[in-house]
């Protein structure tokens, strides 16, 4: 019935292949010579053709930005997969060139640390473009299993016992997932998300529309009593939840935030630093997937829309997962005394932010507001991203120097260590939101989106949440450039290298702060051909 | 040169040339360097005044795009207009002025000049721009420059200053920003020309709009409820940093206030006017009582400042009244206050520098006789501590006579009361000079010299600068009038 794989599938999914391939040769590697330098440049140049190829893809083939389905409607090739397998590639290479300066943290595998995160990096990539469900669950597995060993790959007891606790929450939370899809099966008989290829609609139909055409009525507010709904009506909430609870794991917002402190102190610098960038981009981009395939069949002009398609309005209370996530994440975060740890509570807070955009997009009135709102959204992750990778970089950076993560150590150091100091300065800085940094104008942006869906006490709250946060991130700024330090670096030093990198996403963050036309542009054109 | 590349070079050239100053250049060709930008900033901003003021009034404007998502348009659009002019003038001037004063500055200098550039840049920034992002994009890229000068650079406990000030002013800037997102949703545009131009349908009650805007910019004001960064911020910041902060930063506030609040949301701040001019006599009598209890020069300076920023509110209120002339009066007044007090207090806060400088204190009371050895310092002070409390022929007279011209005409009883401000002024600015300039001198100035050449220029700029507005009010007011005629029609 649907047309059988032809060359332009495979050209498609080129960068994944080339990915998957590199990890492969990498491992076997690994096995025959444990040569750790052979592995290191077979990774980088992977990650680096990987890179080209999707950059070439994006350029030559989607020029037209129309979405195609591929592989017979399980996967989707559009500009907005590509913007985050553009991520996720980004995030690999920095976590591969971080790498380099980690050697000593990792346990002897090195060879496998790489080709897992190539694994790792490959099944967030198709997770990112997976139309189906149970491709979906696959690619969400085939992320999340490497990313198990690798957090346990560290030296020391914190390592394996956060590797652990990482293997027993994921498990459960994608068994969530699972089972969600399976409800979903269950009631609608098809695991098709979205309907690119007609083809799918005629034969199977989407899991929105098997849901639309399940004769109930349903209500249109989550908090009613059980009793009175039809039993479908309690499969498909369910099942939503499910699915949500599954996926919001990844992002690590507040109740489910528990494993992020603990797996982000434990993991390898590098490791973390792709946890919170990469990890929580892929979450975020099938729950954007999701959404926006509601938005495609929806007829949002109509109020009532949500009965019509028997949809639970989850807004309200993904605000307030929001608004608790801000204040878990920075409320945690003042006490910290590990920037590492800070970090992770600051991610928590985050997501947090994020959810401001899910939430604007869930209860948008109009099709042009659902794609403004979930492209400025798409930006915020965009900038997030240069500004995380900049700041965990960074660390990585002193903490060679200093050999802690403890702060308080860092007293004077922007004297000493100018460039790495100056980076971590400007990336705290853009987490805050002042410019003239990217974490400032899509910040601003993605609060602009909470107003225009109608929360503005939401936005309200996001701002006491910055204005509280300004006070721990500038701790570390107060403590690199106001504190005279206790005692002489001079000695103790290792040459302190200038990384190109570091300069590189110093620059994107400031030349993207003050001119993100270009962010922009191409998140509203991605995310405009997904819609309409 | 056309007038917009001009402008564009106003905003731009502090920022640029405090960069490449702080990357290429050390030491003494540095200092050379930043003090010809400053001079270049002063040539410019007055030659850009001049042009605006005697040849027929042309607005001069740069407008680009700037970001782009949809619907969603905000453009990089800066404009010359009658309101804005003068703070332009008044910026170039205090920046020579904040430029002068740093000359003792010794350590991490590349540093001082980079936040000391990146904040003249937001400042004219926030002045000129007519779009409200590109506004707020300034006016929080100001926060961080001031945060570092005061806390690397200042004294006493500048930490603390430094933090108190980075904390109310990013909740007074999150507070705006909400109202500004309010404004764009009702109205689908960020362009100040076109929202004074259409109708806005309000999504949310245009007045709760227009008291977050407002508490925002009066938290930098600063109001009376909410001024209690100043203060500490005032006294600890180094000199620049100081002047800057008073002569600048506040009136950025109630630039805001006129230029946003009155002009987008004239019919609330009508209603509210007897609100805003209550809150404007207690900050003009809490500011003063509070200045008659400091004995350290600069606090003194500082709570000073409280009470003359009420003096802009009084005017503000004048806003309600149904007489065209009413109004006119006090807006115009409340603008010319803030420019009057932007130059007195620059100077009194940079002869308070150079007096701490000399004498290493800031103690009343441990000061005295100054006039004896530091003839040039007692005569500006004296002159500017009239400038002050008002004496006729300087510009504070005209300022505050404006001001109480237009509040009276509306709230009789109130801008009676607020009156009093200036009998109190009168009490601690004469006492002030009377322990400081004369009496007995408990110290040897005898090897201390007074201000050197270089140092005698700011003052000489802003003594002229006071007495000429003082006798001739209408090289301001003119131009003044121009721009409330754009917000009250």
């Amino acid at each position: 019935m649907l047309s059988p794989i032809n060359i332009e599938d495979i050209i498609n999914i080129l960068p994944e292949l080339i990915i998957l391939f590199t990890g492969s040769i990498i491992l076997i590697n690994g096995v025959t010579s444990r040569s750790n330098k052979v592995s290191y440049y077979v990774a980088i140049s992977g990650t680096f053709i990987g890179l080209i190829t999707k950059l070439i893809l994006i350029f030559a083939l989607y020029e037209n930005m129309n979405y195609e389905s591929i592989f017979m409607g399980t996967l989707v090739a559009g500009s907005l997969e590509s913007l985050f397998s553009l991520i996720f590639l980004i995030a690999l290479f920095v976590c591969l060139n971080m790498t380099k300066y980690y050697q000593d943290q990792i346990t002897s595998f090195k060879s496998e640390f790489y080709g897992l995160l190539m694994y790792s990096t490959a099944g967030m990539m198709l997770l990112a473009r997976s139309n189906e469900m149970i491709t979906a669950y696959v690619s969400l597995e085939l992320a999340t299993l490497p990313l198990i060993a690798l957090v346990a790959l560290g030296k020391g007891k914190l390592s394996k016992e956060s590797g652990l606790k990482y293997l027993v929450l994921s498990a459960v939370s994608t068994s969530f997932f699972l089972l969600g899809v399976v409800y979903i099966y269950a009631l609608t008989g098809t695991t098709f998300i979205s309907s690119e290829n007609p083809n799918i609609s005629i034969h199977y139909g989407t899991i929105f529309q098997g849901i639309s055409h399940a004769q109930v009525m349903f209500p249109s507010d989550l908090f009613v009593s059980v009793s009175s709904l039809d039993i479908s009506n309690i499969i498909i909430l369910i099942s939503i939840i499910f699915i949500f609870i599954g996926l919001l794991f990844k992002l690590g917002v507040f109740p489910f935030h528990f494993w992020i402190p603990d797996v982000y102190e434990g993991a390898p610098t590098p490791i973390t630093m792709f946890l919170s960038v990469a990890s929580k981009s892929a979450g975020i981009a099938i729950l954007l997937r999701i959404v926006l395939s509601i938005f495609n069949i929806a007829d949002v002009s109509n109020t009532s829309w949500h009965a019509v398609l028997n949809w639970p309005d989850i807004s309200l209370s993904i605000a307030i997962l929001s608004v608790f996530s801000m204040l878990v994440g920075n409320i945690l975060a003042i006490n910290q005394n590990s920037l590492k740890r800070m970090l992770a509570y600051s991610s928590i807070a985050q997501a947090g932010y994020i959810l401001i955009g899910f939430v604007a997009l869930l209860s948008s009135s109009e099709i042009k507001d659902a794609v403004y709102n979930s492209s400025v959204m798409v930006a915020y992750i965009f900038g997030y991203m240069f500004t995380n990778l900049a700041a965990f970089y960074s660390m990585g950076a002193i903490k060679q120097n200093l050999e802690t993560y403890d702060f308080n150590q860092f007293k004077g150091f922007g004297r000493i260590d100018v460039l790495n100091s100056f980076v971590l300065s400007i990336s705290m800085l853009s987490l805050i939101g002042i410019p003239p940094t990217i974490g400032f104008i899509t910040k601003l942006f993605l609060f602009s989106s909470g107003i225009n869906s109608g929360f503005t006490w939401l936005v309200i709250f996001g701002l006491i949440n910055t204005v509280i946060s300004a006070y721990y991130y500038l701790r570390i700024i107060k403590v690199l450039y106001l504190e005279k330090s206790e005692f002489s670096f001079d000695n103790q030093l290792q040459a302190i290298k200038v990384s190109k990198l570091a300069v590189l996403l110093l620059i994107s963050i400031v030349v993207f702060g003050v001119y993100p036309d270009p962010i922009f542009d191409f998140c509203y054109d991605a995310i405009n051909s997904v819609i309409n | 040169m056309s007038n917009s590349i001009i402008l564009l070079s106003i905003v731009f050239i502090p920022a640029i040339g405090g960069i490449l100053g702080a990357i290429f250049l050390k030491d003494k060709l540095l200092e050379k360097f930043v003090y010809l930008i400053s001079y270049i900033q002063l040539i410019l901003c007055t030659y850009i005044y001049i042009q605006f003021a005697f040849f027929g009034y042309e607005q001069i404007s740069v407008l680009y795009e700037w970001i782009n998502i949809g619907k969603v348009n905000v453009d990089f659009y800066i404009k010359l207009d009658g309101l804005n002019a003068p703070l332009i003038l008044l910026a170039g001037i205090l920046t020579t002025v904040a430029v002068h004063a740093s000359n003792h500055i010794r350590e991490r200098i590349n540093e001082y000049y980079f936040w000391l550039f990146l904040l003249i840049t937001g400042v004219f920034g926030v002045f000129l721009s007519f779009d409200l992002i590109l506004f707020f994009f300034f006016f929080e890229l100001e926060i961080i420059p001031m945060f570092f000068l005061i806390s690397i650079w200042g004294t006493g406990r500048k930490e603390y200053s430094a933090m108190k000030f980075l904390l109310f002013t990013l909740s007074g800037s999150a507070l705006m920003i909400i109202g500004f997102l309010c404004i764009y949703f009702s109205s689908g545009t960020f362009n100040l020309d076109e929202l004074n131009r259409i109708q806005i349908n309000w999504i949310i009650p245009s007045t709760f709009v227009f008291i977050l805007i407002f508490i925002g910019f009066s938290i930098k004001l600063p109001m009376w409820p909410f001024h209690g960064w100043l203060p500490d911020a005032h006294t600890d910041a180094p000199t620049a940093a100081s002047v800057l902060l008073a002569g600048l930063l506040l009136k950025m506030g109630g630039y805001g206030i006129i230029r946003i609040c009155y002009s987008l949301m004239s019919s609330d701040a009508q209603n509210l006017s007897l609100i805003i001019s209550v809150f404007g006599v207690i900050s003009v009598i809490y500011g003063a009582l509070m200045t008659l209890r400091q004995t350290d020069l600069k606090r003194l300076v500082a709570f000073s400042s409280v009470s003359h920023m009420g003096y802009i509110l009084i005017g503000l209120s004048a806003f309600s009244s149904s007489d065209l002339i009413t109004q006119k009066l006090g807006l115009s007044g409340a603008s010319l206050q803030m420019v009057s007090h932007g130059l007195i207090t620059g100077l009194l806060f940079y002869l308070v520098g150079g007096i701490y400088e000399k004498c290493k204190t800031r103690e009343v009371y441990e000061l005295g006789g100054l006039s004896s050895h530091f003839k040039f310092t007692s005569v500006a002070l004296a002159i500017s501590g009239m400038a002050s409390l008002g004496l006729p022929g300087t510009s504070g007279f005209i300022a505050e006579i404006m001001v109480f011209m237009g509040g009276f005409a509306e709230y009789n009883i109130l801008t009676s009361i607020s009156v009093f401000g200036v009998v109190l002024a009168a009490g601690y600015i004469l006492w002030m000079l009377q322990r400081v300039i004369f009496g007995t001198s408990n110290n040897d100035y005898s090897k201390l010299s007074d201000l050197n050449i270089v140092e005698k220029i700011p003052v000489l700029i802003l003594l002229f600068s006071i007495l000429f507005i003082g006798i001739y009010p209408r090289f301001i007011t003119d131009v003044l009038n121009i721009g409330i005629n754009g917000i009250i029609n």
